[in-house]
């Protein structure tokens, strides 16, 4: 369980997050909808220990952690570019975490393996970065991750550079993964249909303020989400598709 | 159009390599030249008497303690404070030895380290040393300590701005956030994440600078010791001799160092040409 | 604690990277160092007045330095850009390129002693023309390596977009080519300018003593144990690429060591 109490930051004048309140349970996935420039990135960055200058306070379970620094909090953080240690290869990148923490290494092998085949990497495994696909790439981040079982897991617009299918794919991939590990997650993006997806509660960033909500419905029905719009765009288009193919 | 381009290429740098090589190799095997009587391995054969493998050897080890002695001053030096040698004011200092000759260079070392030099001055003020003869030898000495020294200097704040530029390409800062938050810790994650990723970076460029120490000549020419010598000078040495015997076994030396150095590039270039950009 | 690292290896660096040049100032302005003094009184500008009236060989080599340089950078800088831009466009495999790397990984002294020959029998040994000849046969596989990877997609894109518009070769090189290129032609000029200043080996093997370049004279001097004529001739060779250091650093490192294209 993760709570974020008060959090508010400020860059020189300019007030970026206000006063953010926020209690995950564990296995949660909560969706975090907002524009560039909304605050959802240094929102993200406050609780993985990057941004330490901050008012408010954060706690992991009963351990409050944000005078910690970033390797002692259990808080991983996935950015939009994989940022794979590029002289490793595949099995060597999803296993880093495992090995700096010193596991047994028959441990590491069989957990490294079983992630490998998660992820559908069986075929790549001894291949360097450069050889990999974008899609790739971003499978082994999020192995890289999740092998660990971090307390909470940060991702910030992660699938945003990937093309529809791949896209599509990785969504399903995280949310089968998130399951079976039971991983506490914050997922953001800009893109609602992509928090319908992966999300199983929903918040939207505004003006460096979060705004959460209590159901999927009310999230949706939320003017301010802009959810309903955009499925309203999408059901018009799918009508006059429909309209254009049907017998007249 | 194609043809005309590898035909400019050759003629510009392959043709006036090979004819070089080419005499050289002909010279040595008694083929050309004033002493040339015909086909003969003698030259050839003196190589194997200890002079040129010594010098070889000895020119490699130079070459070697000076580049990875350069390397690891930039490296330590970079990862230990990176955001330090980022500072304009500090980055800027770093151009400065760019603007040296190595003939000045060898120069200015000479006036610091011999036994009549600053250092040993200092030494003397400091009651360290009774007059300039007990200073020990720095310079003209067996190891090459003076040479190593000049070519480090010379060389280690290029490789950093070389390193500076690497560091941001390859997303360091980004890359240790990422390690950190998978739990490695300082040390780790300076031995781990950034010293492979930039010696991995730099390799060819440090690659083609063992290279070129190999061959230094300006430098070694003023600080040398008398033995063994680094092969250019030897080569100089042997052809500007009076003993014209010598002049064959000179242009052998310089034979094979040259198709040495072919050699390691081809081998450089084939071998990680894919891997780095070389 | 980065301030005061900061502040401490600025010092540090000032210090090892300055010695040099104090040095041979001093140096410069002596005519007497005996051991064990630090700094060996009187100051002398004997030195420099001599140069600066024409009286010191020093300024004969000067001009010839700059002139041999200035000719070398010139023509290998041109060369350069024009041979890679055919080895570009025209070939695909990256391989011709180590035609360009032999001469220069092979020690310019070395390459002297064997190339002299010919230089020997076509009446160029011991003559400027005869050393700039062999300079240049290192620094245009040198431009040639720096502009290879210039001539890049985005280049020939442009230039095929020029051409479409109905330019003609003088407007695609202006308008395509020219804006790209001459911030990188300026860079390569310095920087073959400076392989042939801080020539020594190959100028001394090349012009028997005769072409008594600046480099050349430090090791005379060095030679016939005047340290202050020397330190003098040394001030001078680091003053060119000292001032480029005012004026834009980046001139001394650009490189470009990617060949892909």
């Amino acid at each position: 369980m993760i709570t974020l109490r008060n959090i508010s930051k400020e860059f020189g004048s300019e007030q970026v997050l206000h006063d953010v309140h926020l209690t995950l349970n564990k296995g949660d996935t909560l969706a975090v909808l907002g524009a560039s420039g909304s605050g959802k990135t240094t929102l993200l960055k406050i609780i993985a220990g990057i941004h330490r200058e901050h008012s408010g306070s954060i706690h992991v379970g009963d351990t409050r952690i944000d005078p910690l620094p970033p390797q002692k909090r259990g808080v991983v953080y996935l950015y939009q570019e994989a940022l794979l240690f590029p002289h490793l290869t595949v099995r060597e990148n999803v296993g880093f975490g495992l090995s700096v923490q010193n596991a047994p290494a028959n441990t590491q092998r069989e957990a490294v393996d079983a992630m490998i085949r998660d992820m559908g990497l069986a075929a790549h495994a001894d291949k360097y970065p450069a050889q990999l696909s974008g899609g790739q790439r971003q499978r082994v981040a999020f192995g890289r991750a999740a092998i660990i079982h971090p307390d909470v897991l940060l991702l910030d617009e992660p699938f945003a550079s990937l093309d529809f299918d791949t896209r599509n794919e990785m969504q399903q991939l995280f949310t089968r993964i998130s399951d079976a590990h039971t991983m506490t997650t914050l997922f953001v993006t800009h893109d609602a249909r992509e928090a319908l997806r992966v999300g199983d509660r929903f918040a939207q960033m505004r003006d460096g303020m979060l705004h959460t909500y209590d159901s999927r419905r009310a999230f949706i029905e939320d003017a301010a989400s802009g959810v309903q719009s955009e499925l309203d765009f999408w059901t018009k288009i799918q009508q006059e598709i429909a309209a254009d193919s049907s017998p007249q | 159009m194609r043809s005309l381009a590898i035909t400019v290429l050759i003629v510009l740098c392959g043709v006036p390599v090979a004819m070089s090589i080419g005499y050289a190799a002909l010279y040595s095997l008694g083929v050309v030249g004033m002493l040339g009587d015909g086909l003969t391995l003698s030259n050839w054969a003196q190589l194997l008497d200890g002079e040129f493998g010594r010098s070889i050897a000895y020119s490699a080890y130079v070459a070697g303690a000076s580049i990875v002695l350069a390397l690891s001053v930039a490296l330590a030096l970079l990862v230990s404070m990176p955001r330090v040698i980022e500072h304009p004011n500090v980055y800027r200092l770093l151009f400065i030895p760019l603007t040296l000759p190595p003939i000045v260079a060898a120069f200015v070392t000479y006036q610091l380290l011999s036994g009549g030099g600053l250092l040993s001055r200092i030494a003397w003020h400091l009651g360290l040393v009774a007059d300039a003869g007990a200073f020990p030898a720095l310079v003209n000495d067996p190891y090459g300590i003076s040479i190593i020294l000049t070519h480090t200097l010379l060389v280690f704040p290029f490789l950093l701005l070389v390193l500076v530029n690497l560091w941001r390409n390859e997303n360091l800062y980004e890359l240790a956030r990422v390690a950190s938050s998978l739990g490695a810790g300082r040390w780790q994650i300076i031995r781990r994440v950034h010293a492979p990723v930039l010696l991995r970076g730099i390799f060819p460029l440090a690659a083609l600078y063992f290279v070129f120490f190999l061959g230094a000549y300006d430098i070694p020419l003023v600080l040398d010791a008398s033995s063994p010598r680094m092969i250019s000078v030897l080569v100089l040495e042997k052809m500007q001799r009076y003993n014209l015997a010598d002049i064959p076994v000179a242009y052998a030396m310089a034979t094979w160092y040259a198709l040495l150095c072919l050699a390691t590039i081809g081998l450089l270039y084939t071998r990680f040409s894919r891997r780095y950009a070389l | 604690m980065t301030t005061s690292s900061r502040r401490i290896l600025i010092a540090a660096l000032a210090v090892v990277f300055g010695l040099p040049l104090v040095l041979l100032l001093y140096l410069s302005v002596s005519t007497q160092w005996h051991y064990p003094a630090l700094i060996d009184h009187p100051f002398t500008l004997q030195h420099w007045h001599w140069l600066l009236q024409g009286h010191s060989p020093l300024v004969a080599s000067l001009g010839l330095s700059l002139g041999l340089s200035l000719t070398v950078g010139a023509v290998a800088t041109l060369t350069g850009f024009a041979v890679s831009r055919l080895l570009a466009y025209h070939t695909r495999s990256t391989y011709w390129l180590l035609l360009a790397y032999a001469p220069y990984v092979i020690a310019p002294v070395i390459l002297a002693v064997m190339l002299n020959v010919y230089l020997l029998r076509i009446g160029l040994t011991g003559t400027v023309p005869g050393v700039a000849m062999a300079q240049l046969l290192i620094t245009i596989p040198y431009a040639v390596l720096f502009f290879y990877g210039f001539w890049n997609e985005r280049i020939r894109s442009m230039e095929h977009l020029v051409r479409t518009m109905g330019g003609d070769a003088q407007t695609v090189f202006l308008h395509a080519i020219w804006p790209a290129a001459r911030g990188l032609l300026a860079v390569c000029f310095f920087q073959t300018f400076l392989i042939s200043w801080f020539e020594y080996g190959l100028t001394q093997y090349i012009g028997v003593g005769k072409v008594q370049t600046l480099t050349v004279m430090v090791f005379r001097y060095v030679s016939e144990a005047n340290p202050y004529l020397a330190a003098l001739a040394g001030v001078l060779l680091v003053t060119p690429p000292l001032t480029l250091l005012l004026v834009n650093r980046h001139v001394l490192v650009q490189r470009i060591w990617s060949h892909k294209r």
